[in-house]
């Protein structure tokens, strides 16, 4: 006869055993087909009005797979990496996300990604373009281009010709027609990052000057913090910082907000900034917006690519893997990118003709994709964002208290050998 | 037969069966375990086995994405910690930034307490309306003072502009960076500091006021004789918590400047979270952790030996 306690602890361990058992629901290997629930991280969903565009595109993948649904996973953009890169070490998190590539190679790099050669060998239509490069690593494609926001330079049409200035062509201009603006009307003439509160972003952003210059923070076997062009890219964020006609101190956030409201003159920031400003704006148009071919910077300028992978670690692997399929698919491409605007997609998917003609300034900012650079630090891609943490604390030493550029980036570069060991 | 075979004694007694009191025994045996079962449960859980983990932490290389994934290295951390400038400079801002506001926020509270335990009309409002930082979050607070401190449009700078001074960068420049951050924490706690110096002063008996007014004693002479000795144990504990907090404090100084200008408020505590999560190596965040653990300790042992000299000073 079996005793209480034996009947007890056989019926904790059937319950840990059934527990334990891959039942066809749990099965993190299940058919794409079986469907299920996705869940898609990332911070753009609270992005006004944009949010909810990409979020109405991506339904569509609902009519290709019924049995899909897909739920969002939110966090704020500030806090989203770190809370991404604490849930994956913890084996758990979203399904499938977007990530900037700076955070997106070190999660590749270890392993905790689901490998995408099924969707690159399985796509079909419109060729992926030279973008989706960004999701190599490693010899093994483990994301594809979200969207590609290229920087670029535009202005305020009416502040220009309130302050009879030209749109310049180089530093000098820009720190002349800076301060024009600043002396005719009273407001900020040119606005860009500057702070180390904004580091996260601010480091991506400052390649436009060293990128503008010819610079590279490596060449590919040890850095060159110190090179001449990354000096001379330093020395002029150094001239315009000093130039009295930046609002020092004021965050992209609050710099975004003037523009809208008409209160700055020039900026440099990414293409979805410039389409947010629109959405909201009540004292501008797109017939508003003065835009450049390019940065006006000798060389060709640098790009923020957001990523999109499948956790490794996922309950859902195949269905994750077939969505990005379907992302990139022709149908997908269409699908998002009326919502995205004036960024570069996975597929040279073409602006529609109607976004286009009301946005003259959109496609400027979509073809300087072809050129621009990653942030990503080659050879020591893993570790971008540590090595950029002490070039750019050097940087900010150099803007705020003066000094030599030279000096400032050759202790950088110091620091830089001594992290790297 | 005599008496004594007649009636033998219980050689080997059974102890009668009292089982009631048995229980009550055991009962009372078991119950101080079981009171402080869940407390030492919870201590073991939360804050023994996590130190124990990030001090065995400190001795790898672990990246954040893969943190069971770790190296032992050894000293390693500690040695490169020990000789980077850096760590140096981190740990000069966390003791500056901690001195200054203990500092200003036990001084402007205890004060603020001996002002609003005088009677006068309004007290209460008065004591509402300085309290009310303490129930300000903190984000929402540092994001207040960011607009407050900011350059070009800060009120601050209005303020000083009509006196004449130029604009300021209050958050950008490295003279001012670390002042910023101390007045806004301070704001921040003071107002716990005067809450408990006031429930302190209003827990001294009446009847030793009106012993020293009767003994003819003046204001500073009633404050050295009754009020201080009273108010000195609750100033000396606040003193400590507020220390221990500003250790740690992250939130405020994060928010407001990120650790710069120019790494002015890098404290330990924004450098753990800058090597965790900007650069991603958990080892090395846990050895500073570690270093700033040391510094707790050597505060809470150096008030504990204060604290026993005070205890023998008295005996």
């Amino acid at each position: 006869m079996i005793d209480r306690r034996t009947f007890l602890g056989a019926a904790a361990a059937s319950m840990v055993l059934a527990g334990c058992g891959a039942t066809p629901g749990n099965d993190p290997n299940r058919a794409a087909s079986a469907g299920g629930t996705l869940k898609f991280g990332s911070w753009q969903w609270l992005e006004p009005g944009r949010g909810e565009a990409m979020w109405k595109a991506i339904q569509a993948y609902q009519k290709v797979n019924p049995s899909a649904v897909l739920a969002q996973s939110t966090t704020p953009f500030l806090s989203f990496a770190d809370k991404l890169n604490t849930e994956l070490g913890g084996k758990g998190g979203p399904d499938v996300f977007v990530v900037q590539d700076v955070n997106f190679y070190p999660l590749a790099d270890a392993g905790i990604l689901a490998p995408l050669s099924s969707v690159i060998s399985s796509h079909k239509g419109t060729p992926f373009n030279h973008t989706n490069k960004s999701g190599l690593v490693n010899g093994v494609q483990y994301g594809i281009t979200w969207e590609r926001l290229n920087w670029n330079f535009f202005w305020n049409r009416k502040i220009m010709d309130k302050a009879g200035v030209t749109p310049p062509t180089n530093v000098t201009e820009l720190i002349s027609a800076a301060s024009q603006i600043r002396s005719a009307t009273g407001l900020d003439g040119f606005g860009v990052r500057h702070q180390m509160t904004e580091f996260d972003s601010w480091f991506m952003d400052f390649d436009v000057w060293t990128y503008g210059h010819g610079g590279s923070w490596s060449d590919g076997s040890r850095p060159t913090i110190d090179s001449a062009e990354n000096i001379a890219g330093v020395k002029a964020f150094g001239e315009i910082y000093r130039s009295g006609a930046m609002p020092i101190g004021d965050d992209a956030s609050t710099m975004r907000t003037k523009f809208r409201e008409g209160r700055l003159g020039m900026m440099i920031d990414v293409s979805s900034t410039v389409a947010g400003i629109l959405r909201s704006s009540k004292a501008l148009t797109s017939a508003d917006i003065g835009f450049a071919e390019r940065i006006p910077l000798p060389k060709p300028s640098a790009h923020q690519e957001i990523v999109l992978a499948v956790n490794g670690y996922g309950k859902n692997k195949n269905l994750a893997v077939d969505f990005v399929g379907w992302v990139g698919s022709d149908e997908g491409q269409a699908a998002l990118r009326a919502a995205m605007g004036p960024s570069t997609l996975a597929t040279d998917v073409p602006l529609a003709p109607d976004y286009a003609a009301a946005n003259p300034w959109a496609k400027a900012f979509i073809d300087l994709a072809s050129e621009s650079r990653s942030p990503l630090i080659r050879g020591y891609e893993a570790q971008t964002k540590a090595i950029m943490r002490e070039v750019m604390t050097q940087v900010e030493r150099y803007l705020v208290d003066g000094g030599d550029a030279a000096k400032a980036l050759a202790t950088a570069q110091t620091q830089v050998t001594q992290l790297l060991g | 037969m005599s008496l004594r075979t007649s009636i033998s004694p219980p050689a080997v007694a059974q102890p009668p069966i009292q089982d009631a009191p048995s229980r009550h025994h055991m009962w009372q045996r078991i119950s101080p375990y079981i009171y402080i079962g869940p407390a030492v449960v919870y201590l073991i859980i939360f804050m023994i086995v996590p130190v124990v983990q990030g001090i065995q932490l400190s001795f790898t290389k672990t990246p954040l994405v893969k943190p069971d994934g770790g190296t032992g290295v050894g000293l390693e951390n500690y040695s490169r910690l020990l000789s980077s400038p850096q760590f140096y400079n981190s740990l000069g801002a966390t003791i500056l930034y901690t001195a200054a506001t203990v500092i200003f926020a036990v001084a402007i509270g205890a004060g603020s307490a001996l002002l609003l335990n005088q009677a006068f009309k309004g007290r209460t409002i008065v004591r509402a309306i300085i309290t009310f930082p303490w129930a300000v979050p903190t984000v929402a607070t540092a994001l207040i003072f960011s607009w407050i401190f900011n350059r070009s449009d800060g009120v601050l700078n209005e303020v000083v502009g009509v006196l004449g001074v130029g604009q300021q960068g209050w958050l950008v420049d490295p003279k001012f960076g670390m002042a910023a951050v101390v007045l806004t924490s301070v704001w921040k706690v003071m107002p716990l500091v005067m809450l408990v110096v006031l429930a302190s002063l209003q827990s001294i008996p009446s009847e030793l006021y009106e012993a020293t007014r009767m003994d003819g004693a003046g204001a500073l002479e009633t404050f050295k004789a009754v009020t201080w000795p009273h108010i000195a144990p609750t100033v000396r504990v606040v003193t400590l918590l507020m220390t221990i907090w500003s250790i740690r404090r992250f939130e405020i100084i994060y928010l407001l400047t990120g650790g710069g200008p120019v790494d002015t408020t890098n404290t330990l505590v924004v450098n753990v979270y800058r090597q965790a999560f900007s650069n991603q190596e958990l080892g090395r965040a846990a050895a500073i952790g570690a270093l700033g653990l040391v510094l707790s300790l050597l505060v809470t042992v150096v008030y504990f030996m204060m604290e026993r000299r005070n205890a023998a000073k008295e005996a």
